[in-house]
């Protein structure tokens, strides 16, 4: 990580994205200027102002707030549902690489089964079976998340599973556990991690496109999404409801792209050796 | 910090937005297009028939009232008004004689008889029809064509509603069978002001004059309907003139955009649509009347209407909408959380903690997933929550919403009766034999499950007795209503027509009925202007 190009205006910005975003999502109550459920209905679609520095959206809930508390609820789905996939990805992918055989290719056709599937028209369906909730919504995107991570393990485990320090590990006594968890996987992690890098915009944005069709956050949590799907129906009016999420929204997953655009040429080995 | 110049902005913006956003949905040009000769009107859905036998949704009856009307209508105060009937009396409690009008003839130019009704409501019963609507004339015996111009209904027993089922579509006997309900669906033939042109997809149907309209020919030269189901996209054809006509389909939040263009006008009445909370009577805290009663106390309905709905509903005084003729002022129940304390205290929901800490007690609310029922629930959550009532709000997709208020599995529901005009809608919805049970395929619409004998014998009687004598029946039964309170009443929807310039001589009809189109007529210069 010591060689993480932060030279890059890119991997800065990225990094400067990142960082701002989970500072809001973790002190949106201090900066918040509103309680989240707040209803104001005199100032219902008010434009932004003294009282409303973002203006306000339908019962008057302040944007800001919800921009703010957004974070949170982009912050919460996207670390869960990424860190779940990757869990199980990581672990069934690294079992089929050095299982090889039958496990491999049973795990290997499960993946490409759900690859199969549109992977938002499942969590659609998904979402729409369960109801709408938090955990609900960091199931679905995870239900298929999983196969990208599965893929990647399997491929690096493969690649590694002949080298010298694997047959010495195995010399030594090691079972199959220790040499995967141990061995194996730390040295695959760079790619991981570029992988999940990645990742996190995508369930951002998926989060979004869950919460405006109606169907992630319950109604009144503070969502980016939730707050656009509120504003396209004011464009008129209020444009500004949807507006100032739709920024959020699309600078931080701008800022991801750039981290792991970033992350990805640091730990690049042929990047390396240029 | 001064206000943003959003305003100013968003009027720069909207030129452009009027002129090329919708292209980018594929949906027009980027360029106004003259308007066609005739008005267009927007509908959000489209009608589900055309056939008034068979048509359940407002869109569909609104249509169909235009294409085949009936023998008598309701105006805005509810009372029955002759439409192909010249006039109608009760001969008896068991038998009402309607006289048609002279000379009336159907689109295909055949004369209009008695026949024709009598096939009608023949027809209408008729098992093999299959109309949903049969059961509705289960106290009608028999029906009898006298001669060309006078009709009667025998009935088995008393029953006054049966009037407002009367206003079916009259349509030819011809076309009365079941083998001809598919032609009546696709090119209907009726005695109404406008008839049917063409209807290539579901989405577009165009009427034009029927000469032979007993009140003259409508003067409009066409209408044309078309069917736009986002919001965003109606107020863009609107306000680019596009379009002529949409009655009840713009939120009230987005209606001052469209106050402002010179060349619309935006027309309301009060409705006869009515919001209101549903409560579960069967078991848990809403089953004690204490609890309902301070939930009304904590609901403040005066600041939603004023800033949500813009002052275009009127903060319910009862069940039944205020111009009705069985209307009765109901005590009801302002807004006072201090009695909604005291109620909740002697219910045994006292505050654990003082205001603010943990709740008296938890509810949820089922709402759909439209955004305006779904922004009210959250409303009412946040006015329930400092009464100390914390409220769970869950929106889910209409489909399954609606099956779980029927089947009973909810707290608290919210909804609206899309119109009430025969008051004895109050018997559907309260009398204990209208609770949805499996027995009744979950049909009933006293979804509550509120059971009172005293309540069912008054509107039985209601139901029985002669007109005069049911505006008393009716008054008691809101009183009792109102004691008992099954729902907690909300507001009346106006009726909001936004009509272009080109349109002269339409004013919405409470009920939000298309039927003024028969006497409007295109604004002088606007034919022109369309050349």
């Amino acid at each position: 990580m010591s060689r993480f190009r932060l030279s890059s205006w890119g991997g800065r910005f990225g990094l400067a994205v990142a960082a701002l975003w989970v500072l809001t999502a973790l002190f949106a109550p201090l900066l918040a200027p509103y309680p989240p459920d707040r209803v104001d209905l005199p100032s219902e679609l008010a434009s932004p102002g003294a009282a409303h520095v973002l203006g306000a959206g339908e019962n008057g809930i302040d944007v800001l707030t919800h921009v703010l508390y957004g974070a949170r609820v982009s912050l919460l789905v996207s670390v869960f549902a990424v860190a779940l996939s990757g869990l199980v990805g990581i672990t069934l992918g690294g079992i089929a690489g050095y299982a090889g055989g039958w496990v491999d290719e049973v795990l290997m056709r499960i993946v490409d089964v759900l690859l199969a599937f549109p992977g938002m028209l499942l969590a659609l369906f998904i979402t729409a079976v369960l109801g709408p909730s938090l955990a609900n919504v960091v199931f679905a995107l995870s239900f298929t998340g999983w196969t990208g991570y599965a893929r990647l393990a399997r491929g690096q485990v493969l690649t590694l599973r002949e080298r010298e320090y694997v047959q010495a590990a195995r010399a030594l006594g090691s079972g199959p556990g220790r040499i995967l968890f141990h061995h194996l996987l730390p040295n695959a992690a760079g790619p991981l991690l570029v992988q999940a890098t990645f990742a996190l915009p995508g369930a951002i944005l998926a989060e979004a496109s869950l919460s405006f069709l109606g169907l992630g956050v319950p109604p009144g949590t503070p969502s980016w999404g939730a707050l656009v799907d509120q504003g396209t129906q004011y464009l008129l009016v209020a444009p500004h409801v949807a507006l100032f999420p739709g920024a959020a929204l699309a600078l931080t997953v701008l800022g991801f792209n750039l981290l792991g655009d970033a992350l990805r040429d640091a730990l690049d080995p042929r990047h390396l050796e240029r | 910090m001064p206000p943003l110049p959003t305003r100013a902005l968003m009027r720069g913006l909207r030129g452009r937005f009027v002129l090329c956003l919708p292209g980018l949905f594929g949906m027009v040009g980027c360029r106004a297009e003259p308007p066609a000769e005739g008005i267009t009107v927007l509908l959000e859905s489209p009608p589900d028939s055309l056939d008034d036998r068979f048509a359940l949704t407002a869109n569909g009856q609104r249509l169909a009232a235009l294409i085949t009307p009936g023998l008598l209508a309701f105006d805005d105060a509810s009372q029955p008004v002759p439409v192909l009937a010249e006039s109608f009396r009760e001969v008896s409690p068991t038998l009402m004689e309607f006289t048609l009008r002279p000379g009336l003839t159907f689109h295909d130019g055949t004369a209009l008889t008695a026949e024709d009704v009598k096939a009608t409501f023949d027809g209408l019963r008729d098992a093999r029809v299959r109309s949903p609507r049969a059961e509705r004339y289960a106290a009608l015996k028999w029906v009898e064509a006298v001669d060309a111009r006078t009709v009667r209904f025998h009935l088995e027993r008393p029953y006054a509603p049966l009037l407002a089922e009367l206003s079916a579509g009259i349509i030819p006997s011809e076309r009365t069978g079941a083998d001809d309900v598919a032609a009546q669906g696709e090119h209907p033939v009726g005695a109404g002001p406008f008839r049917f042109e063409s209807h290539p997809d579901e989405e577009h149907l165009t009427l034009v004059p029927f000469e032979g309209w007993y009140a003259g020919a409508p003067a409009l030269p066409r209408l044309r309907f078309r069917v736009v189901r986002d919001e965003t996209t109606r107020v863009l054809e609107l306000l680019k003139g596009r379009a002529d006509l949409a009655v009840n389909v713009v939120s009230p939040a987005v209606l001052p955009v469209l106050r402002r263009e010179p060349h619309l006008r935006v027309l309301s009445r009060p409705g006869t649509g009515f919001a209101y909370v549903g409560l579960n009577l069967r078991e848990g805290p809403l089953a004690d009347v204490r609890v309902r009663r301070a939930l009304c106390h904590l609901v403040e309905v005066g600041p939603v209407v004023e800033h949500k709905l813009h002052g275009l509903a009127r903060p319910s005084q009862g069940l039944l909408p205020r111009a009705n003729w069985a209307w009765a002022p109901s005590a009801g129940c302002p807004y006072s959380p201090e009695e909604a304390a005291r109620l909740l205290d002697e219910a045994g929901y006292p505050d654990p903690d003082g205001p603010g800490g943990r709740p008296r007690l938890t509810l949820s609310l089922k709402t759909s997933t439209d955004r305006l029922r779904r922004a009210v629930g959250l409303v009412l959550k946040e006015q329930l929550a400092r009464g100390g009532v914390q409220v769970e709000v869950r929106a889910l997709e209409f489909g399954t919403f609606f099956d779980d208020v029927r089947r009973g599995r909810f707290e608290l529901f919210t909804l609206k009766w899309a119109s009430v005009m025969e008051p004895d809608l109050l018997r559907g919805a309260f009398h204990s034999m209208n609770i949805p049970t499996a027995e009744n395929n979950w049909g009933g619409f006293n979804r509550g499950g509120l059971r009172d004998a005293a309540l069912d014998s008054v509107l039985e009687a209601a139901a029985r007795a002669p007109r005069e004598e049911r505006t008393a029946l009716y008054a008691e039964a809101q009183q009792r209503l109102d004691a008992l309170m099954p729902i907690l009443p909300l507001w009346h929807e106006d009726s909001v027509a936004v009509v272009s310039t080109r349109l002269e001589g339409f004013e919405p009809s409470a009920h939000g009925l298309l039927t003024p189109l028969a006497r409007a007529r295109m604004a002088s210069g606007a034919k022109e202007r369309a050349q």
